[in-house]
């Protein structure tokens, strides 16, 4: 990150909720969903929603979720009955590959809605975000772009991770303000490096050292061989275990060094500037500490959990205005009323369901 | 800023005492409490107003509404009894409401549906993995005898599916036999030369049980909806616990198949005694895939069961009566 010209102080993103105070609205949410089979989870959805941008606060102004709980209900029912629909109709072949092709159109669709959706459904200081993108961008990148990097043994992933960030953020206006990203592709290859090494490292540590048998196929003839053969049963299980401690954290670093290059390098209006310093390492302990503490509460301490991780994120951004704030907070305003209401009819829905 | 409310009319006026904006009270719209985040006041025209003012505002709107739900929220010992009540809603849903929803779905099914999906599998199979029977009519004569008797044991419930049997060779497959939901029933060649009239009634009446008791919907179902359910109440898990929920739903569905196999194999020996075969038979099967296959040392990670468990099971069958 170059240092600005004009060296205006930045605003730092400062989440103010507390871990204690979405425990309540946790659980009471928690709670009411499971007395109604989930409905009242849609409604549960907005209010976590809410709380959490509510919170988080750049230059004193906070953002804003204004979605209401029946939009994302009826997205849900939608969603759910195409997932049955899709699930019962695909185990009947042929129609299942018919499907597929539908899927292909279909799924890039649903994503430009979606993300329409949560941008439109989404302000700071009462401005309303905006997707632009368009669904054939959408599906470049999330099927032709893979396919091409699977050709070449996914050695230009960091191509396509660019390529899908860029749609992303191009696509997505603040007001009637345009946010562009571009990089090269040299911190990209960083993060796919760094990920790489965690990846092999940990699996050379656990073959040399902790002493992982990692001819699997010898393991499996073993097996097959003598079905007693509780050391082989235990190395199969190593493997797996294996899978999680090298496969997950080398995601986790991924995304959090492509996160850094993506704010650092993003641009909205003109001239005004992000800054990301996640630490790739600390966002992996965060996770695990997490997990594990989740885990050994029954899901209790999940709200914690979030809480812990936004703070982090938010406490490592900044937002570096081109001039003073105060114009900016000024111009942004005289937008207010430009465009507020223009998006009250539901234009998309959510697909978002975790996990 | 401040907010300034008459009988008709819902005034912003700002610090110089301009009025910025102005609404009857009806078209306010005031959003219920978050938390300790300030509370938003939405204008007509677009102009919102924020407060921390809460009891000020509440006073002067004269609305209390969701001020329930943000009071049950606050962190208060009272929360202990709404978290035991979680807990104990968790395990409720999990241990009935997730079974009750899955057979309103399978119930739901249309059942030209279930037909179609037999039809289609058969078709698939028969493209890729199967070889035509190789059976002389007269083997085919007596297993199809033998369906029919189990068949007819069922009783009415025989009219709910569409059953039929169906012979085919696959190589590799073993002396083997599968169900289909809509009814389609499929023995091996190799299961017929192998094995005794008996055991094959006892296999059939497994098949039938597996068709009866709806076991293949249910678990198209069932690992579908505690995907959704997880996904639903739980929010965003992050990115660890995310995976070994995924993995912990596929583990835990290969427990419900075996769960469906130790059903099936009871409802089969029910059934083929009822028809006047040797209750036996089915256990004498499981005798011979051992033999022959051996066994699993452990089972988490497998659709079917041990053979020692399966073999205890059909046991503990025979002592009740």
């Amino acid at each position: 990150m170059q240092a600005d010209h004009r060296q205006e102080p930045p605003a730092e993103f400062e989440f103010r909720g507390s871990a204690a105070e979405y425990f309540g609205i946790w659980i009471v949410n928690l709670l009411l969903s499971l007395l109604t089979f989930g409905i009242y989870s849609a409604w549960a959805k907005v209010r976590t929603k809410k709380y959490f941008y509510q919170n988080t606060f750049v230059a004193g102004r906070s953002f804003d979720y204004h979605a209401t709980g029946l939009q994302i209900l009826i997205g849900r029912i939608i969603v759910i009955a195409g997932i049955v629909a899709y699930t019962i109709l695909g185990a009947i072949p042929l129609v299942n590959l018919a499907m597929l092709l539908g899927l292909v159109f279909l799924i890039p669709y649903l994503l430009v809605r979606s993300l329409r959706f949560q941008a439109r459904m989404s302000s700071w200081s009462n401005v309303r975000f905006d997707f632009q993108g368009n669904w054939g961008t959408a599906a470049a990148n999330y099927f032709l772009y893979p396919f091409l990097a699977a050709l070449t043994i996914y050695t230009t992933w960091p191509f396509v991770t660019r390529s899908v960030q860029r749609f992303h953020v191009n696509g997505h206006t603040f007001g009637t303000t345009k946010m562009s990203f571009d990089s090269p592709i040299g911190p990209f290859y960083k993060a796919a490096l760094a990920a790489m090494a965690w990846g092999i490292g940990t699996i050379v540590i656990a073959t040399v050292v902790v002493g992982v048998n990692a001819n699997i196929s010898g393991m499996l003839s073993e097996l097959s061989h003598d079905p007693e053969d509780i050391a082989a049963m235990i190395d199969v299980i190593m493997i797996l275990l294996l899978f999680f401690v090298a496969a997950i954290p080398a995601t986790i670093i991924y995304r959090a060094m492509v996160r850094n290059t993506v704010y650092n390098y993003t641009i909205l209006g003109d001239g005004h500037r992000f800054y990301s310093d996640v630490s790739a390492l600390r966002l992996l302990w965060i996770s695990v500490s997490n997990a594990v503490v989740v885990a050994m509460t029954l899901g209790l301490m999940l709200p914690w959990a979030h809480v812990r991780r936004v703070r982090y994120l938010a406490d490592h951004t900044l937002f570096i205005p081109a001039g003073p704030l105060d114009d900016f907070v000024g111009d942004i305003s005289a937008q207010v009323s430009a465009i507020g209401d223009a998006y009250g009819d539901i234009e998309g829905f959510d697909i978002g369901i975790a996990v | 800023m401040r907010l300034a409310v008459g009988t008709n009319t819902v005034w912003l006026i700002d610090d110089q005492g301009q009025i910025q904006t102005r609404c009857t009270p009806e078209e306010l719209s005031v959003e219920p409490r978050v938390g300790s985040t300030e509370r938003r006041v939405n204008f007509p025209d677009g102009t919102l107003f924020l407060t921390d003012q809460h009891a000020a505002l509440e006073h002067l709107i004269a609305d209390s509404s969701g001020s329930h739900l943000h009071h049950a929220e606050r962190f208060h010992p009272r929360l202990i009894v709404v978290t035991l009540a979680c807990l104990v809603a968790v395990w409720g849903v999990w241990k009935y409401g997730l079974s009750l929803l899955v057979a309103l779905a399978v119930w739901m099914t249309p059942l030209p549906l279930v037909t179609a999906i037999d039809a289609g599998v058969m078709q698939a199979l028969d493209q890729i993995m199967t070889e035509p029977s190789a059976l002389s009519d007269r083997d085919k004569a007596m297993v199809q005898d033998s369906f029919d008797r189990v068949l007819a044991a069922l009783g009415p419930a025989a009219e709910d599916h569409d059953y039929t049997l169906e012979f085919r060779d696959l190589p590799g497959m073993g002396p083997n036999a599968f169900a289909l939901p809509g009814g389609t029933i499929v023995v091996t060649d190799e299961l017929v030369r192998r094995v005794s009239t008996d055991a094959l009634a006892g296999v059939i009446g497994h098949e039938i049980g597996h068709v009866v008791e709806q076991h293949g919907l249910t678990q198209i179902y069932r690992s579908l909806g505690a995907f959704v359910l997880i996904g639903m109440m739980a929010g965003d898990t992050g990115p660890v616990l995310e995976q070994v929920l995924l993995e912990g739903n596929l583990i835990l569905s290969l427990s419900y198949s075996r769960q469906h196999e130790l059903a099936a194999d009871q409802f089969g020996v029910d059934l083929a005694r009822k028809a006047g075969f040797d209750p036996n038979g089915l256990s004498d099967f499981f005798d011979l895939l051992e033999q022959e296959f051996g066994d699993q040392e452990m089972d988490w990670l497998s659709t079917h069961p041990r053979f020692e468990d399966r073999q205890e099971n059909l046991k503990s069958m025979t002592q009740g009566h």
